[in-house]
């Protein structure tokens, strides 16, 4: 089992350093599924990997191969299972960082020569209007919103998508939200 | 595989008894109810991987070896980042900012919206009164008269936050 949980953390460090690479050679269209493909193409080498650590771990700490036995195979697929856990986990961490108003907030405030604002600052510093069409942006291009005229209509992935999160939202009671 | 199995578990009672909490009453403070629901299942966490393994032989695992310890920690780390995940997937949904842009336009008449209403309807007070309570009370900020000024904590986060940025070239495209 060990051969599996160590596999997947040297996988998600290849991870994070193939990701870090990528995005300083730009233009990166799209973070999150460059991340996905990166995560995808580190399956391969996961296996391999895994047959590799197998090897280096004494014995009494090793499992059988993944085609002997269930607790091989389940061994094996431990390992990937909590290498796709770690992945989600990265998505998190980033979007908080890429994503969230409040980082976004924090940084300006640091930017400040006082160290400080007031709300009137901060709405200056973030024009709602602006901030709000990039996020449809985001959308649109995303192909979650669709315009015209000036006017923003949802397209059929965008219906569904807003029926769903509408609806757990509603049975969460986290209505209004956002 | 234990606590492979019993991590799966207590996830999925772990997502039920926070639906009932969330179905029973209006939660101020979501991230509270998360927090102290993580804490708790720990202890279920362990009682479950307990017993599935005293009561099926194929599951029983020996905690005195090596291997043992190593298959209950294995759960915990499942579990933890199972929690993990459902956390990510909950302030999505709670906080998300172009998940309510996109509710609101397809509950407006005709499924339409020019950008003014959606300003209209989800203020800018509303989304600054959120996010600025939430770093006050996470002691990120505190406040200073009319003016918000950064804590030790929310200086090292932020300067954390500004590391990653520059390492992955946030903002910068």
């Amino acid at each position: 089992m060990l051969s599996g949980i160590c596999t997947a953390f040297l996988c998600l460090t290849l991870f994070i350093l193939a990701v870090v690479v990528r995005f300083h050679r730009p233009p990166v269209s799209h973070r999150l599924q460059t991340m996905i493909h990166v995560w995808a193409l580190l399956l391969p080498v996961y296996a391999a990997l895994y047959f590799g650590v197998r090897a280096a771990l004494p014995t009494w700490l090793g499992c059988p191969v993944p085609w002997r036995d269930l607790e091989g195979l389940a061994a094996f697929l431990n390992g990937a299972l909590l290498y796709a856990l770690l992945f989600l986990a990265w998505c998190y961490c980033y979007f908080c960082t890429d994503h969230s108003l409040s980082v976004l907030y924090m940084l300006a405030l640091e930017d400040t020569d006082a160290r400080r604002l007031s709300l009137d600052d901060l709405k200056k510093a973030f024009p709602y209007e602006e901030l709000l069409r990039q996020r449809l942006l985001d959308l649109q291009n995303n192909g979650f919103v669709a315009v015209t005229d000036d006017t923003f209509s949802l397209t059929k992935k965008g219906r569904r998508n807003a029926r769903v999160a509408g609806g757990l939202k509603r049975f969460l009671r986290l209505e209004p939200g956002g | 595989m234990t606590g492979m199995l019993t991590a799966f578990g207590s996830f999925a009672v772990y997502v039920l008894t926070h639906w009932a909490a969330c179905r029973a009453r209006s939660w101020p403070r979501p991230s509270r109810l998360l927090n102290l629901l993580w804490l708790a299942f720990v202890p279920v966490y362990l009682a479950g991987f307990l017993a599935l393994s005293h009561n099926y032989p194929w599951l029983a695992v020996d905690l005195r070896t090596v291997n043992g310890l190593i298959n209950l920690l294995n759960g915990l780390l499942i579990e933890v980042l199972l929690l993990i995940g459902y956390t990510a997937f909950f302030f999505l949904l709670e906080r998300g900012l172009s998940l309510r842009v996109t509710i609101e336009i397809s509950r407006a008449p005709q499924g339409r919206m020019k950008l003014a209403e959606i300003m209209r309807v989800y203020s800018y007070d509303y989304i600054l009164e959120k996010r600025l309570g939430q770093m006050l009370t996470m002691g990120y900020w505190r406040k200073d008269g009319e003016d918000f000024v950064s804590t030790v904590k929310g200086r090292r986060f932020a300067a954390a936050n500004k590391l990653v940025w520059k390492l992955l070239r946030i903002g910068e495209e």
